[in-house]
């Protein structure tokens, strides 16, 4: 459980700020995205999402805005700011690289598409 | 004229600081009010209004981050409920209330602007300090107040033991105490002036008080120069006749075992039969735990009685020697030495200096009546002489620092713990006697270290004292910087160092004291306490010279006596009349120089500038010849540190006596 929630943490920031490199998204369509398109791997709830979505906006690497959806009810909007698509590139290298490097030691098999599916 | 009132009553409002705090005070009631707001007006569930309403309350954040969460979390559970998605769902998927809060107070927190941020850290940090340092304090307190000094030793009563082996009859100090009563008494009888005197000395344009002196002085103070042409001679003679029981008196106390004198802080007066003036004597010291005299207040009435008792043993041998009586004179000279040695057994460096001083006195007495009269003494009397000399210069000139180590003992162990083991720390009542050097904003002490027991610490001591156990050092580490100090003095006292050197000598007692003088609040104790060793190093140097200068002296007169010649050198006479060459001071390795003028001997040291210029004195600044010989020496050394020492040309004469 412990290591779940500690891959969790390295994990969770970097999936969100794929996720509004490719556009900008409010907290419900962030919690809904993380569990379908994870499987459910990298779901989470209110308690996990905001606190850390509030944490990249103090570091400057996502912003938000109030906004009228077209349902006509407020959302706030999160994007991703020049800061936070470096940010991205560097952690993605990164991920890519503890990726190569568990495969070499058979952790993960060459095909599986990422890491956080190992410890499903 | 009413806008101007209510113009008057706006900025009234704005700028009290009172409306300004209620209008805070109501803020800080009302933060929730604009989160519970919008959550009422996103018609939630009540069961997840209630808790979006819980969680944002929890994160005691502004009202406007609150609102925003509270918007945000309403947004989030309305379209999860647009979802169908089930509410007992949706309130699991919002995590503990209190776990989240907490999550979302730090991450709101992180987002204010870099000046909170500043403040938060400053005044935590702020907090974090006052509180380690409170924390601290209360420590040092506790550990402060609960230590006390306790007297273990009774050092006074430890040194009173040394003379309980002696009875009474061999005690010197009777004798000593009796001749200067009868100096006293004649000092007395003639300082006083009648009416009549007073009123012719008014009258003539002369004050009294200036008379009375000058009758003092003709008579008394000037016994050095009581030659038969001297204006008092015949009144001073005829005192000095008069006392005469008394002198002897006290020449054969010199030979006694020990001055007897009783240590003791505490004295009475008493006073003398047929005489206006008392004595002081010491009397015993208290038995009582609590009134434990320190060492340190020691009254030592004897030496000062001792060195008039000595200056009137001297004249009389001057006197003697004037009536042919060579062993009387002989007698009294080595009576004064005895006394020398006496003052020195007490072991105080003040007791040292005294004792030196004597001895010094005694050794000029000797010259200048052997100057004076070549032939008054036998060549056994020299002898004898120079052997007592010498085996009293042993006793006088090699201090010894265990007694004032004692005193620094006496005052730790009123101001420090003991652990048993010679070590303890600071206490209340020690930081009570060394206030104004520990902590002088503090203020005075309202004891010093001289007091009897222990002291009793004020309440500003007890509250401010704690902070002197970081800086003031331990028991031991005083006994040890202390040994220190004085192993050094007394390295440098076994060196013999040449006056040349002193400057040297002075750098390396600065080099060594410098602990202390720049740290005085670690050893505060040791500031006070310390002997003043540099005057103590002249002083002994100064002592030494003069009677290796004195016994040379005597020794080439008898060798003039036994060969019809003076010595060409010190050379001459070693082995057979001294064991060694004396050193001349100013010229290390080497003796004193010896000259024959005139069919007259003359021995003189290089002086400062360590040139021979052949027995030639230094004239001074007024053209006169300056009569400085070793008895000025200690003038001539370097004081206040390293600072060299006055060169003067010319060299500096012992004998024949100048003054």
């Amino acid at each position: 459980m412990k290591l779940e929630r500690e891959l969790m943490r390295g994990a969770g920031p970097t999936a969100v700020l794929k996720l509004l490199s490719a556009r900008e998204m409010y907290g419900y369509q962030l919690v809904e995205a993380l569990d379908q398109r994870t499987d459910g791997v990298l779901a989470m709830g209110q308690s996990t999402l905001y606190p850390m979505l509030y944490n990249l906006e103090a570091k400057g690497l996502i912003e938000a805005e109030w906004r009228q959806a077209d349902s006509g009810r407020d959302r706030k909007y999160y994007r991703l700011t020049g800061k936070g698509k470096k940010r991205l590139d560097a952690d993605l290298e990164s991920w890519n690289r503890l990726a190569e490097a568990l495969s070499t030691l058979g952790v993960l098999s060459p095909h599986q598409p990422n890491a956080a599916g190992a410890t499903s | 004229m009413s806008t101007a009132l209510d113009n008057a009553w706006s900025r009234t409002k704005s700028r009290s600081l009172l409306l300004r705090v209620w209008r805070w005070s109501a803020r800080q009631a009302n933060r929730q009010a604009l989160a519970a707001e919008t959550i009422g007006s996103a018609n939630l569930p009540a069961s997840i209004a209630a808790r979006i309403d819980d969680i944002t309350r929890r994160t005691k954040l502004w009202a406007t981050e609150r609102a925003d969460i509270a918007r945000e979390l309403a947004a989030h559970a309305t379209d999860a409920l647009g979802s169908q998605r089930d509410a007992n769902d949706i309130l699991t998927s919002m995590g503990d209330p209190k776990t989240v809060a907490r999550l979302m107070r730090r991450s709101a927190k992180r987002k204010r602007s870099w000046l909170w941020q500043l403040r938060w850290w400053t005044s935590n940090a702020i907090l974090v300090t006052l509180g380690t340092m409170t924390l601290a304090y209360a420590a040092l307190f506790v550990r402060f107040n609960t230590g006390a000094p306790e007297v273990t030793r009774h050092f006074m009563a430890e040194l009173n033991e040394r003379n309980a082996g002696y009875a009474q009859d061999q005690h010197a100090w009777p004798a000593v105490e009796a001749l200067w009563i009868e100096w006293k008494r004649e000092d007395l009888r003639l300082s006083v002036i009648d009416n009549a005197e007073r009123e012719a000395f008014i009258l003539s344009g002369d004050d009294p008080f200036e008379q009375t002196e000058t009758r003092r002085e003709r008579a008394l103070g000037k016994w050095w120069n009581a030659t038969p042409e001297h204006s008092g001679y015949t009144e001073f003679r005829a005192f000095m006749d008069r006392i005469g029981p008394q002198i002897e008196a006290a020449a054969r106390a010199a030979h006694l075992p020990t001055f007897g004198g009783l240590y003791s802080d505490r004295s009475e007066q008493v006073n003398i039969e047929n005489a206006s003036f008392s004595v002081t004597r010491t009397v015993p010291p208290s038995t009582r735990a609590d009134e434990t005299e320190s060492l340190i207040t020691v009254l030592l009435p004897w030496l000062s009685h001792t060195r008039k008792a000595s200056q009137i043993l001297l004249t009389d041998a001057y006197f003697a020697a004037e009536s042919g009586d060579a062993q009387r004179a002989a007698d009294r000279i080595e009576s004064c030495a005895l006394f020398g040695g006496l003052a020195s057994d007490d072991g105080f460096v003040i007791s040292y200096l005294v004792g030196m001083s004597i001895q010094q006195q005694s050794e000029k007495m000797l010259l200048r009546i052997l100057h004076e009269q070549p032939d008054l003494f036998t060549d056994a009397q020299l002898v004898r002489l120079s052997h007592r000399l010498s085996s009293t210069a042993r006793r006088t000139q090699q201090i010894d620092m265990r007694i004032e180590r004692t005193m620094l003992l006496d005052v730790l162990q009123r101001c420090f713990t003991d652990d048993g083991h010679g070590d303890g720390r600071l206490t209340a009542a020690g930081f009570e006697l060394f206030a104004d050097e520990v902590f002088p904003i503090a203020g005075p002490s309202s004891q010093d270290f001289t007091l009897n027991g222990t002291a009793q610490p004020t309440t500003v001591a007890r509250l401010l004292g704690p902070t002197a156990l970081v800086t003031v050092a331990s028991r031991r580490e005083h006994i040890e910087a202390y040994d220190h100090l004085i192993g050094f003095m007394e390295a440098a006292l076994k060196r013999d160092i040449s006056p040349l050197r002193s400057a040297e000598l002075m750098a390396e007692l600065d080099a060594e004291f410098t602990e202390i003088v720049a740290e005085p609040l670690r050893f505060p104790i040791l500031g006070v306490l310390m002997p003043a060793m540099g005057n103590s190093v002249r002083s002994v140097q100064t002592a030494r010279a003069h009677t290796g200068a004195a016994l040379l002296t005597v020794a080439a007169h008898i060798h003039h006596r036994r060969t019809g010649a003076w010595p060409n050198g010190a050379s001459d006479l070693v082995p057979h009349l001294l064991p060694r060459a004396p050193e001349d001071p100013f010229n290390p390795g080497q003796p004193f120089r010896l000259l024959v003028r005139e069919g007259r001997l003359l021995v003189y040291s290089l002086g400062s500038d360590a040139d021979d210029d052949r027995g030639t004195i230094e004239p001074n600044e007024s053209g006169f010849l300056d009569t400085s010989g070793v008895r000025d020496l200690s003038d001539r050394y370097p004081r206040g540190g390293a600072t060299p020492g006055r060169i003067t040309d010319g060299d500096w004469i012992i004998y024949p006596p100048l003054d």
